[in-house]
């Protein structure tokens, strides 16, 4: 059945809500740190991190620890392959809704 | 009706007016720069405070263009960004920028041209010149409108899409204070082959042209540069009240 598989093949890393909503705003910005992305999806530090390594672990994010002034600042932002494959999980789930 | 990943990226695009600090900025220097127009137009021609306050709008203008993002990235820097994070923007490439800038070139362009064509033409011509510009600020009224309501659409902002129904509103104002001077000019004012040294009559009624359009577009000027300011500071205190004195972890 391949319209089922075409449904089945969905990207699993970005297929959580909170992965998702993180990709979504690094799509939307250049670059965004660790605080921000703490208030907008308004999970805890240990969880973010934990979503984060594994977005960065599959390539799509990467992650930029560095200093603004005396303070220290974890940069995100989306690889080219991360922008990619956020394309085709938007396509997709737009594919699944219009055929159901 | 908008699915949450999209009401998540405008949320991201927002970010930049999260603080208020733009209408701040932003409306400061409008209602500043309005009032200074404003004072110019009171002022008797050749009258040395006129000259002062000519340069003064000048130099005000000047800095301002280029002093307002560098302010406005520096207040972020030490209000906003220790507080609820820091976010950087995609900027576009020079070849973009390029691609956008050219055809608003050509079309400034063509505009020229046609004015210039418009003035030799003939009186009928002319007449159409002289009447539109008039309308300028009206003009100028309903671009600042269109501007925010789109903004309003990108980032979901209301004191955006507020923004731009204060702007058309004013531009309807700024029309009405524009009709009575309409009824001063005819077409025999423009008669000639549109060389050589204005008639009296027409240099008056250019004088009165002149002095509406300054007054008008310091009139727009005033008022969105006070609403913005008010609702900037209006977002300035929610935003405050809001977050937190986080510190990055």
């Amino acid at each position: 059945m391949p319209a089922l598989n075409e449904h089945t093949d969905i990207d699993r890393v970005l297929h959580e809500p909170a992965r998702a909503v993180i990709t979504a705003i690094l799509d939307t910005v250049e670059s965004a740190d660790f605080l921000y992305l703490q208030r907008e999806t308004g999970l805890t530090k240990g969880n973010l991190s934990s979503h984060l390594a594994k977005l960065e672990g599959a390539g799509y994010v990467a992650i930029q620890k560095t200093f603004r002034g005396k303070l220290p600042l974890t940069l995100c932002r989306l690889t080219a392959p991360g922008k990619q494959a956020f394309d085709q999980y938007r396509k997709r789930l737009a594919d699944f809704i219009a055929k159901t | 009706m908008k699915d949450t990943l999209t009401q998540v990226q405008q949320h991201a695009r927002a970010y930049w007016f999260a603080d208020g600090l733009n209408e701040i900025v932003s409306g400061i220097f409008a209602a500043l720069y309005g009032g200074l127009i404003l004072l110019i137009t009171r002022a008797e021609s050749g009258a040395p405070p006129k000259d002062m306050l000519s340069t003064t709008a000048d130099i005000f203008l000047l800095v301002g263009v280029f002093l307002t993002p560098v302010l406005l990235r520096w207040m972020k820097e030490r209000g906003t960004y220790p507080r609820s994070g820091y976010v950087a923007y995609p900027e576009l490439k020079f070849a973009e920028r390029l691609r956008r800038v050219i055809p608003a070139m050509i079309i400034a362009f063509l505009l020229v041209v046609l004015v210039a064509t418009f003035i030799i033409a003939s009186a009928q011509t002319r007449l159409w010149v002289f009447a539109s510009m008039a309308w300028l600020p009206t003009a100028m009224g309903v671009l600042f409108g269109v501007i925010f309501i789109r903004s309003a659409r990108e980032t979901g902002l209301t004191r955006h899409f507020l923004l731009g129904s204060i702007s058309l509103a004013t531009a309807i104002w700024l029309g009405w204070r524009t009709l009575p001077f309409l009824s001063r000019i005819s077409l025999g004012m423009f008669a000639g082959d549109g060389f050589g040294p204005m008639p009296p009559e027409t240099a008056i009624v250019t004088q009165d042209l002149v002095t509406t359009v300054y007054s008008n577009a310091a009139w727009l000027l005033i008022v969105m540069g006070i609403a913005a300011f008010i609702l900037g500071a209006l977002t300035r205190t929610h935003y405050l009240r809001e977050i937190k004195n986080a510190r990055p972890e």
